[in-house]
């Protein structure tokens, strides 16, 4: 994949999020008790008396995320209690809990903590594994691989138990993600995350031949048309690409296009980071000296409302400076200094009408539309909307 | 009116089994699949009309003895009508038994002075018949050497037989309000209704909350025995979906009636006398409910 489409976003490592793991016990004689902590211990026996209700609680807590916060720490634990004649006082419980500092936010944290309680749940009524003292034993080593691998990789894979069959825990930190963006035939999809990141191979043949389509510069409809798969199979697959962070959306960037700067503009300004990437991704040709942090910084403010990308080019002259246009558009658009400028056509009457041209069938206007959906849309080119809509009367245009 | 009844115990000596049999209907056996009670269950327990016990089932485990006298102290001691120690016979800890013990009367002693202390030695049934009682008194003697000027009153007990219900039976006649006016009743009734002895039983638990006594009777287990029996009579009648009513038991020698009384209790009149027949009889005692079932929904004479 062509690097040059992609600007690199600065992701963010996972820290040593997780403090320690705890496992806290009922004992028959003692009471709740905490058993081990690993790798050090965190919570001293008088925080411990503070919160043990809420660690091995009354039965009716049992089965549920429960998390306190105490002093420095936030403790997320699920308490198991496992009612069988079997034991001592007819019950086992226990509780695995994750010690975090009190100001992380735990939410991707939460599936990974039942899903270890209800593991150790299963081991503990197929093999005793947690109520057998031999076999408990061996915990402690476990309790400092997963908080070892979950700090570091987000993922933990432990093969076997004590030598137990079928005992394989295999735990993942799910990063909780909002729901994507609708994704438009006429949005653009561009790469934010390096992608040889990512195991192509590993992905379903749509992602991987999308994949190879992206450039930044293509709609999700050419994309379609191009790799030929279907316009809602590639919507969903640049939609889940789009959730998991790799590509963002931008509208297409045509010389006819108007666009004008965000009030981030101001931070460009001061941020060097940002401006040198700005330089590495906008230089146009390898060879000549490398265009300038100010050429960029006028060229970008020059785009305002009636100023088509046209006139800028004419304006600013971008070539001469070594800077390619387009990719300081697709920059700018990316890093949320420039927005596109859209023309939604409304109609001002009611009811269709009837002039016979080709978009009067779909005459429906409410406003949403932009030119650059209509035109995805029916296929057609903006200068034959134009044409078309300068025609029908009672049609405005309104310009944000 | 609320009253507090503290159950205190090192865990496993047999408290919550003993709530479940007195106040949830359990049998003896049933209660082998009872959990360990988590911290505190509290529960509440409607008694005659005007009492409602509020029933403190502590949990036994070291970390929530030392929460007890400790974090905890003025919540779990204080406003308590009656504490409950149990102690089990088997213990193989007695010295760490007899401390918490303490430990139990010192809280009392600062937030609830007034509190009447009922020592129970629980699970007798494991100790063999022959040394039963030796073992009890000894333990007996142990305890109220640690509970000097205190009114502490022991029983030995077993969920297993009627002792448990004479232990119970005395717990709560030392709650019942107007109980004096209640056994003063019962006497004026007795002898009205030339009755031998009456005993008036609480629906639920079976537990004997006033008795009258007429005649002299040398079978001093006899109260227990009674209440235990109907108790697993009712519940049987329970299984089979049906309730219990009343039992009329004539012979030769006297006539037994038992039989619902007020909202809240059973009533068992022994008559001897061969002149009453059993219809006067329970014609009495269908005369004399209006005013017991007055005198159980009355407020305490304070």
């Amino acid at each position: 994949m062509n690097e040059d489409y992609q600007v690199s976003d600065h992701g963010n490592n996972t820290d040593e999020k997780i403090l320690a793991l705890m496992f806290c016990e009922f004992d028959i004689e003692e009471g709740p008790k905490i058993k081990y902590q690993k790798p050090y211990d965190v919570i001293n026996k008088v925080i411990f008396e503070s919160i043990s209700p809420y660690i091995i609680p009354k039965l009716q807590l049992k089965n549920k995320i429960i998390t306190v916060t105490v002093g420095k720490y936030k403790i997320c634990g699920f308490p198991i209690c496992i009612e069988q004649i079997k034991y001592k006082r007819n019950i086992y419980i226990f509780n695995i809990c994750f010690i975090f500092d009190k100001d992380t936010n735990i939410c991707s944290y939460e599936a990974v903590v039942k899903k270890l309680a209800c593991d150790l749940r299963t081991l503990e009524v197929e093999s005793e594994f947690l109520s057998n003292d031999q076999l408990q034993i061996h915990l402690p080593k476990i309790l400092e691989q997963i908080q070892r691998d979950l700090n570091k990789t987000g993922e933990c894979i432990i093969h076997k138990i004590a030598n137990l069959e079928h005992s394989a825990i295999f735990l993942k930190l799910i990063i909780n993600h909002s729901d994507p963006q609708l994704v438009q035939s006429c949005d653009v999809p561009v790469f934010i995350r390096n992608h040889e990141e990512f195991e192509i191979d590993e992905w379903d043949l749509t992602t991987q031949k999308i994949v190879s389509a992206i450039n930044g510069f293509k709609t999700v409809s050419l994309i379609a048309n191009e790799t030929n798969i279907e316009s809602s199979v590639a919507k969903e697959a640049i939609q889940n690409l789009l959730y998991l962070g790799i590509v963002s959306l931008v509208p297409i960037i045509q010389f006819s296009s108007m666009f004008i700067t965000t009030p981030q503009i101001a931070n460009f300004y001061s941020n060097y980071e940002l401006q040198m990437d700005a330089v590495r991704f906008v230089q146009l040709d390898k060879e000549r000296e490398p265009p300038i942090f100010y050429d960029i910084f006028k060229i970008l403010n020059m785009f305002n409302h009636g100023f088509m990308v046209k006139n800028v080019n004419e304006l600013g002259s971008p070539h001469e400076k070594n800077i390619d246009l387009k990719k300081l558009i697709l920059f700018g658009l990316i890093k949320r200094l420039l927005r596109k400028i859209n023309k939604y056509p409304i109609s001002l009457d009611d009811a269709s009408l009837t002039n016979g041209t080709e978009l009067s069938s779909e005459i429906n206007l409410p406003g949403d539309c932009s030119y650059d959906k209509l035109c995805s849309q029916n296929r057609i080119s903006i200068k034959k909307i134009e044409e078309t809509l300068d025609k029908l009367p009672n049609v405005i245009v309104c310009i944000k | 009116m609320r009253k507090k009844v503290l159950l205190m115990g090192k865990s496993g000596s047999g408290k919550t089994s003993m709530r479940a049999i007195i106040f949830a209907n359990y049998i003896p056996r049933d209660t082998r699949r009872l959990g360990a009670t988590i911290e505190v269950n509290q529960t509440y327990f409607k008694f005659l009309g005007n009492l409602v016990l509020n029933l403190w089932d502590c949990g036994g485990q070291d970390h929530f003895m030392e929460n007890y006298f400790t974090l905890q102290r003025e919540n779990i001691f204080k406003n308590v009508e009656v504490m409950v120690y149990v102690f089990d016979v088997e213990s193989l800890e007695i010295d760490k038994d007899i401390i918490y013990y303490q430990r139990c009367l010192e809280s009392l002693a600062q937030h609830s002075p007034n509190a009447k202390i009922f020592v129970l030695i629980h699970k007798m049934d494991l100790i063999h018949d022959k040394y039963r009682d030796d073992t009890f008194n000894k333990r007996k003697e142990e305890i109220s050497a640690f509970s000097k000027f205190l009114d502490v009153k022991c029983f030995k007990t077993s969920i297993w037989d009627e002792t448990l219900y004479r232990a119970w039976s005395c717990i709560v006649q030392e709650l019942v309000l107007n109980s004096s006016l209640l056994e003063n009743s019962l006497n004026d009734f007795a002898d009205v209704s030339e009755a031998d002895e009456i005993l008036l039983f609480e629906k639920t638990t079976l537990l004997i909350v006033s008795q009258s006594l007429r005649k002299e009777n040398t079978d001093l287990k006899r109260f227990e025995r009674i209440s235990n029996i109907i108790k697993q009579f009712k519940i049987n009648c329970n299984r089979f979906d049906t309730t219990f009513q009343s039992i009329e038991i004539k012979n030769g020698n006297l006539t037994v009636i038992i039989d619902v009384f007020t909202s809240n209790t059973y009533i068992m009149v022994i008559v001897t006398n061969p002149n009453i027949t059993p219809a006067l009889t329970i014609h009495n005692i269908k005369y004399a409910q209006k005013h017991f079932e007055h005198l159980e929904t009355s407020q305490p004479q304070t």
